[in-house]
């Protein structure tokens, strides 16, 4: 089957330099034929990608270790489910996924503009197209993922034992699910430039997309850090690491995106920011791509090895250069004529939302690239670490949950001050009262006590936006459950919105908790004994030894006790793998985890002896199951929005947020 | 057998991008730009009017929306409203004046436009009518 996916890349190649070509051409000559070719080019690319992608997993799964991409990655004592996850464990394989999801997302949209092609649609393709290409040229000339090995091993290296986790085999396709698809709104927006179709057909077409995106983004995130923090050992699940700022800081920008896009749909506005800010975050996309990928963040001198990184850097020039270059080209033809009607509205709000989150995206951005500015100027790397990140982002990130807050009680265009106390009193008094009984009962942590009020005030505007609304509904005869309903039904991007943000504070919650209240405990003790953290008892019993195929695995059990009652056993391991693994890492360490919504109990085994003394770390994170929930209601949240409506007439249009109706019901 | 495979795949692949080359299509616009009734010369400077005389209806119907939850109010409501039909006036009249269609008066237009959506109780409808009234006079 190697030689069935080295041709179909090839083909893929050929085929994606021809379809890019006969866009263009076609565009500029109103050739329908070649138009037409083009876009059934697209779906061929799929297809091609298709057959290379199975002949991969084909091989993972058969163990043909004739392929290097094989040997490096699987190996005989592999479960199957990881043998077939193996497929992005590797570079070549994770660039041959990379390209195969943005074939589906290209044949995708061809197919769906091919069904009321505008002038910008040949120049949207070929922007897809050029993409396509340069990955293309990694899998097909640089980096393989059907190299074949002088000779056929025995046995393979295996997968890194850490991979083998079920949100690791996930983690990696939500990430680039997300990644992927910002593809998508950067080629509607050069396709928009490159016609000179610059009203808002682009953002119209691509506002699904970005929705999309920037819903896998998080999916992607959040699976990542709580996989860092079942796997890693340290107790924690973000510590900044470039590796995980490179999928935060496309995020950053796409969520300031999603925001100025409304301001451009209501007003008509901020055109020029919102294709540079989309142009942004592709590049920042393929910047991710770049530093997961090239080797440059572990050395300056793994990247002049590294042989996709020069190509990356080259890529990445081209996009910005051309990209700015037609911004400029078209820069009057962007401007606008509407107005702000007011610096007290929810254009007001939003703007200052972008700017923090561009802030964020900034600084993130300048400490994961200072190690290696340093290194390249001065020859000597110096690292930024969590200090910086926190010290710079926890106070932009309350002020955006302020602005979460405010964004809803105030009025697009205008909102008056008498409008303002009114709307503004509850929240406020709520967010106060929250503050002032957190102190009563003992919190000292000024930035905790802000958070926490902050949420409150957010999540409060956000549940009587709801019951107002409903209550609108209701006040004409619906009964109350019907009329929560239909509001959220009929202005789902609205609703959707505030689903989100409910999600997001819950996040916040949980961060700050687990953040600040972390209690830490090393013990070490004999088997019979015992050590206590927070209301926790933890009896250590015994240490097991065991071996089996894949490692040679020492499991302690222990009892766990709250209050004198007892709770339940934990297990945490330290295991020793057999095989060497494509890091080099032959030791594992398994946590113990006891979680609740209350707090997680946490421990690791860190070293014991031959006599059973063990050493254990234990960590009380307060409230870390609210970030998993947290994200399960902005998942929620981001389906509502992004569900379709039924198709309304033109000149219906405007009209689904007003408030009459053919009975004379109120519709909001 | 897998070199028939790749045979297959590659002779599937070019039939089916070089087929367009080789039907016959039909006579319809291949953008849909084209498939709009303007003349050259204003095609480009109606569908803007259009665009702009939607997103002012947009909103419109916005203001109302936001009045309705009480995040206006009543004077805020009024005179943004007042100004955004009046903004929606001139961009009608410029449309009819480009378009040619004069049959109707600007005020009517608005009026039949708004009432059209089927989305206004009867309370809005006459504050619209009273609006329209108001320009009528104006203009006169």
């Amino acid at each position: 089957m190697s030689e069935t996916g080295t041709i179909s890349i090839l083909l893929a190649f050929a085929i994606t330099v021809y379809g890019a070509v006969a866009s263009i051409v076609g565009a500029k000559t109103k050739n329908r034929d070649l138009i037409r070719s083009s876009e059934n080019t697209a779906i061929a690319i799929c297809v091609l990608l298709l057959i290379a992608t199975v002949s991969l997993i084909h091989g993972l799964v058969n163990l043909d270790f004739s392929l290097k991409y094989v040997a490096l990655n699987a190996s005989t004592d592999l479960p199957m489910i990881y043998r077939v996850t193996a497929l992005w464990a590797g570079q070549a394989g994770s660039l041959l996924l990379w390209c195969f999801i943005l074939s589906i997302y290209v044949a995708i949209v061809v197919y769906q503009n091919s069904k009321a092609r505008k002038l910008m649609t040949p120049y949207v393709n070929a922007t897809l197209f050029s993409v396509l290409i340069f990955f293309l040229i990694l899998i097909a000339f640089v980096e393989s993922p059907f190299e074949k090995l002088a000779f056929s091993a025995e046995e393979g290296r295996g997968l890194n034992p850490i991979l083998q986790n079920a949100y690791m085999a996930i983690h990696p396709v939500t990430l680039y699910i997300g990644y992927v698809g910002v593809t998508i709104p950067f080629a509607f927006a050069m396709g928009a430039l490159l016609s000179g179709r610059l009203n808002d057909d682009w953002l119209k077409l691509s506002r699904k997309w970005i929705l999309f995106s920037w819903t896998f983004l998080t999916i992607g995130l959040l699976l990542g850090a709580r996989w860092a923090y079942l796997e890693l050992g340290w107790g924690g699940y973000w510590a900044w690491d470039p590796v995980e700022n490179a999928a935060f800081l496309p995020w950053l920008t796409c969520t300031a995106f999603l925001h100025s896009i409304m301001i451009q749909e209501k007003k008509g506005m901020l055109k020029r920011w919102n294709i540079v800010l989309v142009t942004i975050t592709f590049f920042l996309s393929i910047f991710g791509t770049f530093i997961t990928r090239s080797g440059i963040i572990s050395s300056v001198h793994s990247f002049a090895q590294s042989n996709i990184g020069p190509f990356f850097l080259a890529f990445i020039a081209i996009i910005l250069l051309f990209s700015f270059a037609m911004i400029f080209y078209r820069f009057d033809d962007l401007k606008t004529e509407a107005r702000f009607d007011s610096i007290i509205s929810r254009e007001s709000a939003f703007i200052f939302n972008n700017l923090l989150f561009l802030g964020a995206a900034f600084t993130v951005f300048l400490g994961t690239i200072f190690p290696i500015l340093t290194e390249a100027v001065q020859g000597q790397k110096v690292l930024v670490g969590p200090p910086y990140f926190n010290r710079v982002n926890v106070p932009i990130g309350l002020v955006l949950i302020f602005l979460m807050g405010v964004g809803p009680l105030i009025s697009w265009r205008k909102a008056s001050k008498k409008n303002l106390v009114n709307n503004f009193m509850y929240p406020v008094i709520l967010g106060l009262l929250t503050s002032v009984v957190l102190v009563v009962l003992g919190m000292r942590e000024i930035t905790a006590i802000i958070s926490y009020s902050l949420c409150a005030f957010a999540l409060t505007t956000v549940f009587s936006e709801f019951i107002k609304g409903t209550n609108v509904r209701a006040s004409r005869g619906e009964n109350y459950f019907k009329a929560f309903l239909k509001l959220v039904s009929r202005n789902k991007r609205r609703y959707g919105g505030y689903v989100v943000h409910i999600g997001v504070a819950i996040i916040v919650i949980g961060i700050t908790s687990s953040s600040v209240f972390v209690d830490t405990k090393e013990a070490t003790v004999n088997p019979g004994e015992s050590f206590k953290i927070g209301t926790y008892t933890v009896a250590y019993e015994t240490l097991h030894q065991y071996s089996n195929d894949a490692k040679n695995g020492t499991r302690a059990d222990l009892v766990l006790y709250k209050n004198s009652d007892r709770v339940g056993y934990l297990n945490p391991e330290k295991n020793i793998y057999k095989y060497e693994g494509n890091r080099e890492i032959n030791q594992e360490t398994e946590v113990a985890l006891r979680s609740t919504f209350k707090d997680d109990l946490y421990i690791i085994l860190s070293n014991f002896n031959e006599e059973g003394t063990a050493t254990f770390r234990a960590f009380l994170n307060p409230m870390v199951s609210w970030i998993w929930a947290g994200g399960i209601v902005v998942l929620l949240g981001a389906i509502i929005t992004m569900w379709p409506t039924p198709q309304l007439r033109p000149q219906q249009s405007f009209a689904k947020y007003g408030l009459g109706s053919k009975d004379g019901a109120v519709k909001v | 057998m897998e070199y028939i495979l790749i045979t297959l795949i590659v002779l599937g692949i070019t039939i089916f991008i070089c087929y367009p080359f080789f039907t016959k299509t039909g006579s319809e616009n291949l953008f849909e730009e084209d498939k709009k009734n303007y003349t050259e010369i204003r095609k480009s400077d109606l569908q803007l009017l259009e665009e702009n005389k939607l997103e002012l209806y947009s909103a419109i119907k916005e203001i109302e929306f936001d009045h309705g939850l009480g995040k206006l109010t009543d004077e805020d409501y009024k005179e943004l409203r007042e100004s955004y039909i009046y903004e929606a006036a001139k961009v009608v009249r410029k449309i009819e004046e480009l378009s040619h269609k004069n049959h109707l008066s600007i005020e009517d237009k608005i009026e039949q436009e708004i009432r059209n959506s089927k989305n206004i109780s009867s309370q809005i409808k006459d504050g619209i009518e009273e609006e329209v009234k108001k320009y009528r006079t104006k203009k006169d």
